[in-house]
C-alpha cells in the first residue's frame, strides 16, 4: 500500500533526507525563536499559561489561556491577579491579590528600593494562600515580586484543553508528535 | 488501487486552483465579518463563533471535493510523440 | 491547492488565522467601549478598634460596618463581560517609613447571570475579612481611603480594573479617645486603647 512512498524515500537518496530533516529543524527553530520573542517583549519566563486548578472559578476554568505581562512597571495592585511558582515548586499558581504592603525605602545616595508584600487567594478557596505558601516554604509568610512570572492581561477560554488533556494521556502526546513528524518527512514541497 | 488513489487526490486545473482559493478566503473572511457582527448583536461571543465554525464548514465543503466547475480549463497537453530510435 | 489534501490543509489554517483575528477583534473593540461606571459612595457607619484576646492577645482588630451603594449595572451592557470581582479595599499609608498597604475587607463576585446583584446597595456592611494588625498598629495609621473596586472578566479578551465608589471623604481622623470622621457625624468612642485609636 505504501509502496509508493516507500520508494519515493529510497529514491530521494541522502542528501535529500538531510534537506527534509533540515526543514523539520528550521520548523522547530523558528517556533522556539518565536516563544523566546514573546518572552522578551512581555519580560515573563512564561508569558502564556494555561490553568490547571479550579481554584479561580468561576473566572477561570480548567483550560484557559492567560496572557501575562512581567514589565518591571507593572503595578500589582488589590484586584489583580498575579502568577507566581513558589521556589521548590515548579508549577504557576494563579489567584488573586488581596492583602498588598509596599514600602519605599529612600537611600542616603538617592535611590530608591521598593518592596512589596502580598498576600494571595483563589476566588474558589475558603482561606487565603498562607496556607500554601507554608507548605512549599517554610516560615514563608508574604509573595513577593521576585516570584511573580507576571500580571494576567488578557484572557482565551478553553483552548488551553489540549495541553491538558495532553499531559493526562502522554500516549495522546506522543502519537501525536509522531503523526506530525510522519507528516513533515514525508511532505515535498511541489 | 491506482484510480481509486487518484480519485480521493481530488485534483482539479490551474484556474480551478485560483478560483478555489478566491472562494474559500472570501467565504472566511465574510464569516468572519458576519460573525463579529452576530456576536455584538446578540450579545454572545459563543453564538458568534458557532456562526464562524458553519462558515468554515460551509467553505469546506464549497472548496475540497473536486467540483467540476474546477475543472472547467484542463491542461492542453502536449500529444505523446514517439522519439524515432536511431 | 491542486489536491484536495492542500486545499483542506490551507483553508482550514485560513480559518484559523481569520478565527484568531476575530477573537482579537472582539477584545479590543469591547474593551475600546467600556462603559464608565457613575461614582457611588461608602460611608463609614461604625469602626472600634478592639485588642485581641487569648491567643490574639498580640493582636488588634478594627471592627467596623459600613453602607456601601453603587451601580455597577452599565459594565454588563457591555457584551464581553462575563463577571465582576468586587471588593471594599481599604488603602492607607503607615506612618512608619514610607509604607503604603491595602487590604481587602470584603468581596464578592457578580456573573452575568444574576446582573440585578450589580445595584449594590449594602447597608451595615460587616467585614468578611477582620482589619487586624499588632497591637498598638492603629494608632500609626494615620488615615485610610476607603473605595469600592471591581475588576471586569470578560468573555475573551484583555481584563480591566476600575474603580466604583469611594468613601465620601476620602479620610478619617481620630483624635484621643473618641472617633470622628470629618464631617463630624458620628462619634465613635474607641475603647481598651490608651490614647489615640487610628492616628495622630
Amino acid at each position: 500500500m505504501f509502496m509508493d512512498e516507500i520508494n519515493q524515500l529510497r529514491r530521494m537518496g541522502f542528501r535529500a533526507i538531510l534537506l527534509q530533516a533540515l526543514n523539520l529543524a528550521t520548523i522547530i527553530a523558528g517556533g522556539l525563536m518565536g516563544w523566546k520573542a514573546l518572552c522578551l517583549a512581555t519580560n515573563s519566563e512564561s508569558p502564556i499559561v494555561v490553568v490547571l486548578s479550579e481554584s479561580m472559578e468561576p473566572a477561570f476554568a480548567r483550560g484557559d489561556i492567560l496572557f501575562l505581562t512581567n514589565f518591571a512597571s507593572d503595578s500589582y495592585e488589590i484586584g489583580d491577579i498575579p502568577v507566581y511558582k513558589i521556589p521548590g515548586a515548579n508549577i504557576p499558581i494563579v489567584h488573586r491579590i488581596i492583602h498588598s504592603h509596599t514600602s519605599t525605602v529612600t537611600h542616603p545616595n538617592g535611590t530608591t528600593t521598593e518592596t512589596q508584600l502580598m498576600l494571595t487567594k483563589g476566588d474558589n478557596n475558603p482561606t487565603d494562600d498562607l496556607g500554601l505558601y507554608h507548605s512549599y516554604m517554610r516560615g514563608m509568610k508574604w509573595l513577593k515580586r521576585d516570584m511573580v512570572v507576571g500580571k494576567v492581561r488578557g484572557f482565551l477560554p478553553h483552548v488551553g484543553y489540549v495541553t491538558i488533556v495532553m499531559n493526562d494521556y502522554p500516549q495522546l502526546k506522543y502519537a501525536l508528535l509522531g503523526t506530525l513528524g510522519v507528516f513533515l518527512l514525508f511532505n515535498k514541497e511541489q | 488501487m491506482e484510480a481509486v488513489k487518484k480519485q480521493l487526490e481530488g485534483r482539479i486545473d490551474y484556474e480551478g486552483q485560483r478560483l478555489s482559493e478566491q472562494v474559500a478566503y472570501f467565504s472566511l473572511v465574510v464569516s468572519g465579518v458576519i460573525a463579529f457582527f452576530v456576536s455584538f448583536l446578540a450579545s454572545s461571543i459563543k453564538f458568534g463563533l458557532i456562526v464562524f465554525a458553519a462558515g468554515y464548514v460551509i467553505t469546506l465543503l464549497a472548496v475540497v471535493p473536486p467540483w467540476p466547475v474546477y475543472r472547467k480549463h484542463p491542461i492542453a497537453w502536449l500529444p505523446v510523440r514517439r522519439l524515432k530510435a536511431d | 491547492m491542486f489536491s484536495a489534501w492542500q486545499r483542506l490543509q490551507n483553508t482550514s489554517s485560513w480559518a484559523l488565522s481569520v478565527c484568531l483575528t476575530l477573537l482579537a477583534v472582539i477584545s479590543v473593540s469591547s474593551w475600546y467601549v467600556l462603559p464608565t461606571v457613575p461614582l457611588g459612595s461608602i460611608g463609614l457607619k461604625s469602626f472600634q478598634v478592639v485588642p485581641g484576646s487569648g491567643s490574639q492577645s498580640n493582636l488588634e482588630y478594627a471592627l467596623m460596618r459600613l453602607d456601601v451603594q453603587s451601580d455597577l449595572t452599565p459594565l454588563f451592557a457591555n457584551w464581553n463581560t462575563k463577571q465582576l470581582y468586587v471588593s471594599v479595599v481599604a488603602d492607607w499609608n503607615s506612618t512608619v517609613e514610607g509604607t503604603q498597604s491595602s487590604v481587602v475587607l470584603w468581596d464578592r463576585i457578580i456573573t452575568r447571570k444574576r446582573p440585578e446583584a450589580a445595584k449594590l446597595r449594602i447597608e451595615g456592611l460587616k467585614a468578611k475579612n477582620v482589619w487586624k494588625v499588632r497591637r498598638g498598629g492603629f494608632k500609626t495609621i494615620p488615615s485610610c481611603h476607603l473605595s469600592l473596586k471591581y475588576d471586569i472578566m470578560p468573555y475573551v479578551g484583555i481584563v480591566t480594573p476600575g474603580i466604583g465608589a469611594r468613601a465620601r471623604n476620602p479620610t478619617w481622623n481620630v483624635t484621643t479617645e473618641t472617633a470622628t470622621n470629618s464631617f463630624g457625624e458620628w462619634d465613635i468612642a474607641v475603647p481598651g486603647v490608651k490614647s489615640g485609636g487610628v492616628g495622630s
